[in-house]
């Protein structure tokens, strides 16, 4: 009875339909401006032996027109406006999801897997399921008092936290048995980010980064000691969801070690970074934990 | 009172697949980004680039000529090539993707130039980044028309 009890606070904790609404308002809206400048048009002009099925497309790879992914492209965003305002939020919260998969997919499907939009799909899909819109939203309330108690509200902020933190954990976990803790020697994390160097730079949005790239390449110890703080942080990402005090440090470090990412290795993480809001119920105090 | 169902269904499912990933990766994206069990890649991994040989003999990287491509297009090309070469090894799809670029090139040939001199052939190579100077292999080459 005990451990039921403990699961049930731990999987369905108690928050408000604010708290989630806040939450969906804030991921929605910065997810809109992110995504306002993506193209899919010049998916249609790509060659189709560019084309690499995968995933859910192994079951059928729809090839479609221009004019077909520029109208997708803009319904999309504006789902993604309508699930910011919680309008038909059964309706746009789903979708969103559904055609975000799909477009973001799309866009993968091109020769390696595109990584950076996974947790953000996931926190979509995990969004369409639940009662995100019972408050703050322009679709009305829907008396939600009698939910929160059940953790109506508080499943979906604990999922995605669950799933970020397990990311991080993962990927840590993954250097430590693959390369052990050599992983985080000045002389790996160099080559790692030559790698990044060579392979990347097309992604480059200022020059300074290319600088950046190779003045930390040029360091003895700089290098070691972000790669040590960095796996550091990835295996103890899962302590932020049981230790209130560790929240804060682990969290803003994890973001400050995704920005470095952004800014040395040349890959953008914008869209996972969004999943960061599902603390700030914790951070605000906006939850009704009693 | 609302159903719990659906919110234990939606925990399992995400939880349960992000866990099963790890062993699948590409198949199951988009959990596919929880590499627990992944081999990531390692510094010495090869790595496939495409060069461009002018007329005179010059050899530049065609992925940096400015103008040519977008960038999200050079990654595509890049990425893909990687893939089929070191993965697959399919020659024929390898050849295709040399053929696409050939395309860009003819169509925007004088931006595409290097130095005022035309492209004369493209070229596969397989480099490491320790040495990105050191060809291990150049599996496939396209003359230019």
């Amino acid at each position: 009875m005990a451990l039921a009890q403990k699961a049930e606070q731990v999987f369905f904790p108690v928050y408000s339909a604010r708290a989630l609404g806040a939450c969906r308002i804030a991921f929605y809206s910065l997810a809109f401006a992110l995504f306002l400048p993506m193209e899919f048009t010049r998916m249609a002009e790509i060659d189709p032996s560019l084309w690499y099925p995968f995933s859910f497309f192994l079951f059928g790879a729809p090839q479609p027109s221009q004019a077909a992914l520029a109208a997708l492209g803009w319904a999309w965003k504006a789902l993604l406006l309508l699930s910011a305002a919680g309008l038909f939020p059964r309706f746009s919260l789903f979708t969103a999801a559904a055609l975000g998969t799909f477009l973001l997919g799309l866009r993968s499907g091109f020769g390696a897997v595109i990584h950076n939009h996974c947790m953000f799909l996931l926190a979509c899909w995990v969004l369409a399921f639940a009662r995100a819109a019972d408050a703050l939203s322009l679709g009305g309330s829907q008396s939600p008092a009698a939910n929160e108690a059940r953790g109506a509200y508080g499943w979906p902020i604990f999922l995605i936290r669950a799933l970020l933190t397990l990311s991080f954990f993962s990927a840590g976990l993954a250097k430590l048995a693959e390369s052990g803790i050599g992983w985080a020697s000045a002389a790996n994390f160099t080559a790692t980010l030559a790698y990044a160097d060579e392979t990347y730079r097309g992604a480059v949005a200022f020059p300074w980064q290319v600088q950046l790239n190779h003045w930390l390449r040029s360091q003895s110890y700089l290098p070691a000691l972000f790669a040590f703080g960095s796996l550091a942080l990835e295996l103890a990402a899962p302590l932020a969801l049981v230790f209130r005090r560790l929240r804060a440090p682990i969290l803003l470090g994890l973001l400050a070690m995704q920005l470095g990412i952004w800014a040395a290795l040349y890959l953008n993480w914008m869209p996972m970074v969004l999943c960061y809001v599902f603390w700030l119920p914790s951070i605000c105090r906006t939850d009704t934990r009693s | 009172m609302p159903s719990r169902i659906v919110p234990i269904l939606v925990i399992s499912f995400m939880l349960g697949a992000s866990l099963v990933a790890t062993a699948f990766q590409r198949e199951l994206w988009p959990f596919s980004f929880y590499g627990m069990f992944a081999r990531p890649p390692r510094p010495e991994d090869p790595y496939v680039r495409v060069v461009a040989v002018s007329e005179r003999g010059e050899r530049f990287d065609p992925f940096w000529a400015p103008g040519l491509l977008a960038p999200a297009d050079r990654f595509l090309v890049l990425r893909s090539l990687t893939r089929t070469v070191l993965v697959e090894k399919d020659a024929a799809r390898a050849t295709a993707v040399l053929a696409w670029l050939r395309g860009l090139y003819l169509r925007n040939r004088e931006r595409g130039a290097y130095a005022g001199a035309k492209v004369s052939r493209l070229e596969v190579e397989v480099h490491t980044p320790f040495s990105p100077d050191r060809v291990v292999s150049r599996p496939y080459s396209l003359e230019m028309p």
